[in-house]
């Protein structure tokens, strides 16, 4: 009798928390792959493909899958750490192949010489330019990530990569070099 | 220097840390407020308030009057900003500007026509009758910031209303060198406390504490009367000379006993804190109607000749004023104080609101950089920080870039008064580094809001380009049915067989021309 009570309450309890793990992976399903995700955040979302991956997300699914961390010039040195910290890994060099970590540059289209020729618009991986065939383009300097994939494209070469300008929202302080200093009171 | 022996009104706490520096103080406040010869140009920085960049409204050539509106704010978190003095919008362009980082920024150039002739100013007495909202939108309209370093917007400060009860006058001008709240306290007592009056109103009454120092006998001495005058009830708060006792959440401490806790504002505790300057600037802006286009300006340092407070335009450049008072030989220019203050990059920058003093120092007069030593861990520093941190940590953290740890140890609760800095035996700049750290981090932050924004183009991109290919692809499945069917209907297999043909050369015609025009296509056929 005792044997089939425990047998009966173990699979009662089997069931209910069948039950409740079920219903939980139903309700608190996780859509994607999380490290991906966090992957990606960390990523500078440029954009570019320097990494050989046709934007930011496929590397971040790449690295999760084992690839390089050091392949994103625009995330650069710290980018490389940040992705070691979040992973667990050791910290590497940036892969010289991939391009080097360079000042951020906006696409400034040479207005005057544009034929329209939209190329430019289909290449840009965030609609950053604007633009109609046979017609003006420009780029929406905001939103533009820098990420270069403009330049080639273009038959009539009309495309600039220009530094940022620093500016007072931009600028932050150096590695201190100047102190202002003040005698003691005697 | 002198010691007011004046008992507090009011129970004084104690701070944590602090610094006695030379004061240097009675160098600069012996003589009245005076003015200077008016400049033949005035650079008006549009950026000069926390917040976003004030939007012109005058044109290239347009004459204005002195206290007339030359740009207006973009969006509530900003300020007006008004004609110094009457003259001609020579340029509105990016100019060299007063701030830490010698950047250029958008300014307005004025040439003044020497009259220096006012708008027409509505002075209005009967203040008690406007609404909240109304006396609000004057301090608004009056371009009024704090006038103590921070150049917050005082219309913001004064929103938020509920569950005010206390406003403390900032009074305690810590920094040494600066003496210009001390001189407008001595001068302008009443019209100060008329300001608190106004703000007080503003609340249905509040109880008005003035904190000051124990080094401005002659300030206390013009509130007792100021306020014997006025038959407002004031208390005064006197609290021992020592930096930095005059930081909003040091003075709160000292005179409360309560510590702002991180991420809180003092409106949580039922405070307001403003600066004497900025009590006398609602005055002024309510009572006169005029709005803020001058203050007063401590010029100091050994190599300034007549040392002493001036009421200065704002917008007057640098240089204009180091000539006036014919200094010699400088070795550095500095704007604020020496502990908080920053080297000028630009003599042709003009002074903005925030602009207390310029230190016009003498060789040897500050000390330069030091050598520095490294840390012996003798925590002189830890001592000394007036909001109880660990700056060895921070500055570990700080120098190997290690923001997120920094953060752990509350990096934003720094007020950089540089006090670590100033005790350490090292020379180590230490406060630099959190400057360092803090506008990393702050910059890191923005970045982070762009990349995010770059993601979510990048996607709807991705996703919009796999809805034009499945639009399209539905469009054809349903032209080739159609087709189909009206075949069918025709019946006689001659003509089926001649439109299914007919069919496929369109097809294969389509297709090619699709080729040739590739990417293109999809956009025209999003719209339709």
């Amino acid at each position: 009798m005792d044997l089939i009570t425990a047998v009966v309450i173990l699979a009662a309890l089997g069931l209910l928390f069948g039950a409740i793990l079920g219903f939980a992976s139903v309700k608190f399903k996780v859509e994607g792959d999380p490290i991906v995700e966090q992957i990606n955040d960390v990523l500078p979302q440029t954009q570019c493909g320097q990494c050989g991956y046709p934007g930011c997300k496929p590397y971040a699914e790449a690295i999760a899958n084992g690839d390089e961390i050091n392949k994103c010039p625009p995330g650069g040195e710290a980018g490389v750490k940040s992705l070691a910290d979040l992973l667990g890994r050791e910290v590497i060099p940036l892969d010289e192949e991939r391009g080097e970590t360079k000042p951020l540059t906006i696409a400034y289209i040479r207005e005057d010489e544009c034929i329209g020729c939209t190329k430019c618009i289909q290449a840009c991986p965030v609609d950053a330019i604007l633009g109609a065939p046979k017609l003006m383009h420009t780029v929406i300097v905001d939103e533009c990530t820098g990420c270069d994939l403009c330049v080639e494209p273009c038959p009539v070469d009309c495309i600039d990569m220009l530094e940022v300008p620093q500016s007072i929202s931009s600028w932050k302080w150096q590695q201190p070099d100047l102190a202002i200093n003040i005698k003691e009171v005697s | 220097m002198e010691r007011s022996n004046f008992t507090s009104e009011i129970p004084i706490y104690e701070i944590p840390g602090g610094i006695h520096p030379e004061e240097h103080k009675t160098e600069s406040n012996q003589t009245a407020i005076s003015s200077l010869p008016l400049a033949k140009e005035f650079v008006i920085n549009l950026k000069a308030q926390a917040g976003n960049r004030s939007a012109p409204t005058v044109e290239l050539g347009q004459s204005v009057l002195k206290g007339q509106v030359i740009a207006k704010n973009d969006g509530v978190f900003s300020s007006f900003q008004h004609a110094p003095t009457s003259g001609t919008v020579t340029a509105i362009e990016k100019r060299p500007i007063a701030h830490a980082s010698g950047l250029e920024d958008l300014c307005i150039v004025i040439k003044s026509d020497g009259r220096d002739s006012w708008v027409k100013l509505e002075r209005n007495e009967e203040y008690k009758s406007l609404s909240r909202e109304q006396i609000l939108a004057r301090i608004f309209e009056a371009g009024i910031v704090g006038l103590g370093g921070a150049s917050f917007p005082s219309h913001i400060k004064l929103q938020r209303s509920e569950g005010i009860e206390t406003l403390i006058i900032n009074a305690a001008e810590c920094e040494p060198y600066i003496s210009c709240d001390d001189k407008l306290i001595q001068e302008n007592a009443v019209e100060i406390l008329k300001g608190a009056e106004i703000i007080s109103h503003l609340y249905n009454k509040l109880n008005i504490i003035i904190g000051i120092e124990d080094n401005k006998p002659k300030a206390i001495e013009a509130i007792k009367v100021a306020r014997e005058k006025l038959k407002l009830d004031v208390k005064i708060g006197v609290v021992p000379t020592k930096y930095p006792s005059g930081g909003e959440k040091q003075l709160i401490q000292l005179l409360t006993g309560k510590e702002v806790q991180q991420g809180k504002l003092p409106a949580d505790l039922g405070l307001v804190m403003h600066n004497a300057g900025t009590c006398f600037a609602i005055y002024e802006a309510i009572i006169d109607g005029k709005p803020l286009v001058d203050r007063v300006v401590t010029l100091t340092g050994n190599a300034c000749p007549k040392k002493g407070n001036y009421r200065v335009p704002i917008g007057t450049p640098v240089k204009h004023l180091i000539d006036s008072v014919q200094t010699q030989d400088y070795q550095q220019l500095i704007m604020g104080g020496p502990m908080m203050g920053f080297e000028i990059h630009s003599l042709h920058a003009g002074i903005v609101k925030a602009t207390n003093c310029i230190i016009m120092a003498a060789k040897s007069e500050l000390s330069q950089p030091q050598d520095v030593a490294p840390c012996i861990r003798c925590g002189e520093c830890m001592i000394a920080c007036p909001a109880s941190l660990l700056p060895q940590q921070l500055y570990w953290h700080a120098k190997a870039d290690e923001f997120e740890k920094a953060e752990d140890y509350n990096l934003f609760d720094c007020i950089e008064c540089g006090a670590c800095a100033y005790v350490c035996p090292s020379d180590i700049p230490l406060v630099q580094y959190y400057r360092y750290a803090k506008s990393s981090i702050r910059n890191n932050r923005l970045e982070k809001i762009k990349a995010d924004k770059a993601r979510d183009r990048h996607e709807a991109r991705l996703e919009r380009i796999e809805r034009v290919k499945r639009e399209k692809a539905e469009k054809h499945r349903k032209a080739a049915e159609t087709r189909r069917k009206a075949a069918e209907a025709s019946g006689k297999n001659d003509a089926k067989k001649a439109a299914v043909e007919a069919a496929l050369a369109r097809v294969q015609a389509k297709k090619k021309a699709q080729a040739e025009q590739s990417d293109l296509k999809p956009k025209q056929d999003e719209g339709s």
